[in-house]
């Protein structure tokens, strides 16, 4: 009796495996999963009215050059913000950065980020930068990967000197910069 | 609990997962912050945690220099020796060796070997890409062998164009100035639906003449004309493809010292040179899964040009298939393997010299693997590779590499590797019949010449590299990197004078001093290169360089034989200034210095170089409607000067000042 239900049991085994080969996995690759956090944001934080005039753009920025700004391209392909067609655009110099709505800084850049903030200056623009320490200076949020999740690290004081409002939602999500 | 939560977030998210990477925005943020990903700690630290010596020359560096042609983009890369002949051909060499037909160092254009099999070098001046197109360049200073194969012995340079999906919409450049009269590129790209880009192009330029050491008009001008095309594609299931090809002629007013058996034996003239070629290449990528991935790659290039007034008229094609694979093994090993061959068919026609053997085929096989082992999570990584390869000439050859590398304090990495690179001869060096190569005067009423002539039985030029490096970001504004490299040569291609003989061709009789070339030359080189940045204030960036070299090579007639290989400067710095001013201005100045050399031309004349200094200024403002205006200035300071005499066919020009006004405009789609 033992012996028929163990034999059943490995069919099922191995046609599960079988069957579950060729499928995609499980787990996505951090690069995606940090793209659709930033694709994400935008809907928890106000602009200051001025910059959001109805049917432009809302423009993405990319500054450095990494995996995750090639999902962000890959993900915002034809997607809309609200009634906002989304916009990927890639920089190369600081003195460009001030062109988008939401700035995305690749883990490489953190050299240039205080050029960066200072380039920013009172201009509404959401920064998002992926190294931890990002937020602590003077970044608006951080993208953290702990362990095997991302998470992410808000300081909101930032983006109130810039003129944007962080939603209390996304607050309670994030871990945030202590004041 | 947590993890149950997590674990039915998982599961509720699996099938939306399944249905592709695009639903993941459809996610709450509570949710993405459930998502389990494979890797955290990141594979792909571009510099940070290479165990080489690389600089890389992006963007920023290519927007904000004076250079207006790709050759001249190099001098700011440590560790490689640009000189420009005169106003259509350079030289470039890397850690020691130099010289027009320079020839151990690698050039790839997207992967593709830009290299020609006829003198182991590359003709700089046909590969006038639009410097707009261009992502960024990698030098790897080196032995490269273990990973791109033959002929990657002291560096291998690595032009990498954007993706066809960073080049939407249109782009104008035009200049014009005293050195390039007009020079202009457009552009145009755009997409396809959702998953496909392209962009196409058209540069032409036409270049005045530099002078000559006596003033006049070095008669050095040429005309280019380019076009190409690029397109990047992406299918559902992931897999990538690009394909893109080009076409360029060229025309260019070349100085030549013409000899002869009858007098006046030697004369200069002024010739055309005439150059024309096309390339093509695509290339495959499939995810196999998350950790694993297949890259195929297929290229043909083929050019013919006539040397003018030599009579010399060379053809050359080429054509290569390579595959690439890549994956994890478990936890801590990352391999990489892949296969490849080329094949590539010469043609040489003379009416002058005794030419080579005419037209040959040769073959190269090469099999490759690499394991990167991390031996101490995060902390030290041990990398062993090899390259296996077979070629026409020299048969089979194996490129080991090994390296180390220890990252602390995740702002510091010390590196050490030791590897072998292989050299395959050229065709001239194995196949050349003989050749006059200069005239040593006039002995009982008959000339004298030197004859080289190649030798079928070189073999592959061997180095045995060790290098160790450091690298350490001192601060958020502050980094610092340093190589140092001994150098171990052998088998080194040198000449070896025989004794002088009576010829009498049918155009008169000469005394002929056979020179042939021989594998028995050996040597050390030492040297290192340092490379620092600082940003001492947000918008002010500079970069300051130093490399030095010191080849000590023996046996054969080395000097005679190589002449301005041995044109390599034992130092040289460089110091760059990017300045980022009120109301769009940017005001940018470089610095360079390089030490006096001697160079032994055939014939024995020495000839010394002054030492090079120069500096450049680039003044821009940007305006609305993505238009910038710049002007660019070189050699501002620092006189005129020949910065290289070539071994054959023609001298030098004076280099000297020149000044560009240049229009970028990129309208905003």
């Amino acid at each position: 009796m033992r012996r028929p239900h163990f034999i059943s049991w490995l069919t099922a085994a191995i046609l599960a495996a079988a069957l579950g080969y060729g499928q995609t996995p499980a787990t996505v690759s951090e690069a995606q999963v940090k793209a659709a956090f930033l694709l994400n944001f935008p809907k928890f934080v106000s602009w200051p009215a001025g910059n959001a005039a109805p049917g432009r753009p809302f423009v993405i920025g990319l500054l450095g050059q990494d995996e995750v700004g090639e999902a962000v391209r890959a993900l915002a392909q034809g997607k809309k913000l609200g009634d906002r067609p989304l916009v990927v655009r890639r920089f190369t110099l600081v003195s460009e950065v001030a062109e988008c709505d939401l700035l995305y800084l690749a883990a490489g850049e953190s050299r240039r980020a205080p050029v960066v903030r200072a380039a920013l200056e009172g201009r509404g623009v959401l920064t998002v930068g992926d190294w931890a320490s990002f937020a602590h200076e003077g970044g608006m949020i951080a993208l953290v990967a702990d362990k095997s999740r991302i998470v992410f690290v808000a300081n909101p004081k930032a983006a109130q000197v810039a003129g944007l409002a962080i939603s209390a939602q996304l607050l309670s999500l994030a871990k945030t910069v202590e004041r | 609990m947590w993890r149950w939560r997590a674990l039915l977030a998982a599961c509720l998210m699996m099938p939306a997962l399944a249905r592709g990477g695009d639903d993941l925005t459809q996610l709450s943020l509570q949710d993405l912050l459930q998502v389990p990903v494979t890797s955290v700690s990141k594979r792909k630290q571009p510099l940070s945690r290479t165990a080489a010596a690389v600089y890389v020359i992006t963007q920023e560096d290519i927007r904000r220099s004076v250079a207006t042609c790709l050759p001249e983009l190099l001098r700011m890369a440590p560790g490689l020796h640009v000189a420009r002949i005169d106003a259509n051909k350079w030289a470039v060499g890397a850690r020691g060796f130099g010289g027009r037909y320079s020839d151990k160092l690698l050039v790839l254009v997207d992967g593709r070997s830009v290299y020609t099999q006829m003198f182991s070098g590359v003709y700089w001046e046909s590969l006038d890409l639009p410097l707009e197109d261009i992502d960024r360049i990698e030098i790897i200073r080196g032995p490269g062998a273990a990973v791109w194969g033959a002929n990657a012995v002291n560096g291998v340079i690595n032009i990498i164009t954007k993706p066809a999906r960073d080049t939407r919409g249109a782009l104008v450049s035009a200049q014009t100035g005293s050195s390039d009269r007009a020079v202009g590129t457009l552009r145009y790209g755009g997409a396809l639906g959702r998953k496909f880009a392209y962009r196409t192009y058209v540069r032409g330029g036409l270049r005045a003449p530099y002078s000559n050491l006596s003033g006049q008009s070095a008669q050095d001008g040429w005309d280019s004309l380019q076009a190409g095309f690029r397109a990047d594609g992406q299918s559902a299931r992931g897999d990538r493809y690009m394909l893109q090809g080009e076409g360029y002629g060229m025309e260019a007013d070349s100085r030549t010292v013409s000899l002869s058996r009858v007098k006046p034996y030697q004369s200069n003239s002024l010739g055309t040179l005439r150059m024309s070629g096309a390339s093509g290449q695509f290339r495959w990528e499939r995810p196999l899964s998350e950790t694993s991935n297949l890259s195929l790659e297929g290229s043909f290039s083929g050019y013919s040009r006539d040397e003018g007034k030599t009579g010399i008229a060379l053809s050359d094609r080429a054509a290569s298939l390579d595959m690439q694979h890549g994956f994890r093994a478990g936890n801590r090993q990352q391999v990489t393997w892949g296969l490849g061959f080329r094949r590539s068919l010469s043609d040489f026609k003379s009416i002058s010299v005794q030419a080579l053997a005419t037209g040959r085929t040769l073959d190269a096989l090469s099999l490759f693997a690499e394991d990167e082992f991390e031996l101490l999570r995060e902390k030290l990584y041990l990398t062993v590779g090899a390259k296996l390869e077979r070629h026409t000439y020299t048969g089979w050859g194996l490129q080991p590499r090994v390296q180390i590398s220890v990252p602390f304090h995740k702002r510091q990495l010390a590196w050490m590797s030791a590897a072998r690179a292989l050299r395959t001869p050229s065709r001239y060096e194995r196949d050349l019949l003989g050749a006059d190569v200069s005239y040593l005067g006039e002995i009982f009423g008959m000339p004298a010449f030197a004859s080289l002539a190649g030798n079928p039985n070189i073999q592959a030029e061997v180095v045995d590299a060790l290098e160790a490096g450091y690298r350490l970001q001192a601060s958020s504004s502050l980094s610092f990197d340093i190589a140092l490299f001994v150098n171990r040569y052998r088998r080194l291609r040198v000449a070896v004078p025989g004794n002088p003989r009576l010829d009498g061709g049918p155009q008169g009789a000469a005394l002929v001093v056979p020179v042939s070339m021989s594998d028995s030359g050996r040597g050390t080189e030492k040297g290192g290169e340092l490379a620092v940045t600082w940003m001492p204030a947000p918008r002010w960036k500079l970069n300051a360089s130093y490399s030095h070299a010191t080849p000590h090579i023996t046996g054969g007639s080395a000097r005679a034989a190589r002449g301005s290989d041995f044109a390599y400067p034992r130092n040289q710095a460089s110091g760059r200034s990017f300045l980022d001013l009120p109301k769009r201005f940017s005001l940018d100045a470089s610095y360079y210095y390089v030490s006096p050399v001697t160079v032994v031309l055939a014939d024995g004349t020495r000839v010394p170089l002054a030492p090079g200094l120069r500096g450049d200024l680039r003044l821009a403002r940007r305006f609305g409607n993505g238009l910038e205006l710049m002007f660019c200035a070189d050699h501002l300071f620092g006189p005129a000067r020949v910065e290289y005499v070539p071994e054959a066919f023609s001298g030098g020009s004076r280099i000297g000042r020149s000044y560009h006004l240049r229009l970028l405009w990129r309208p905003r789609d």
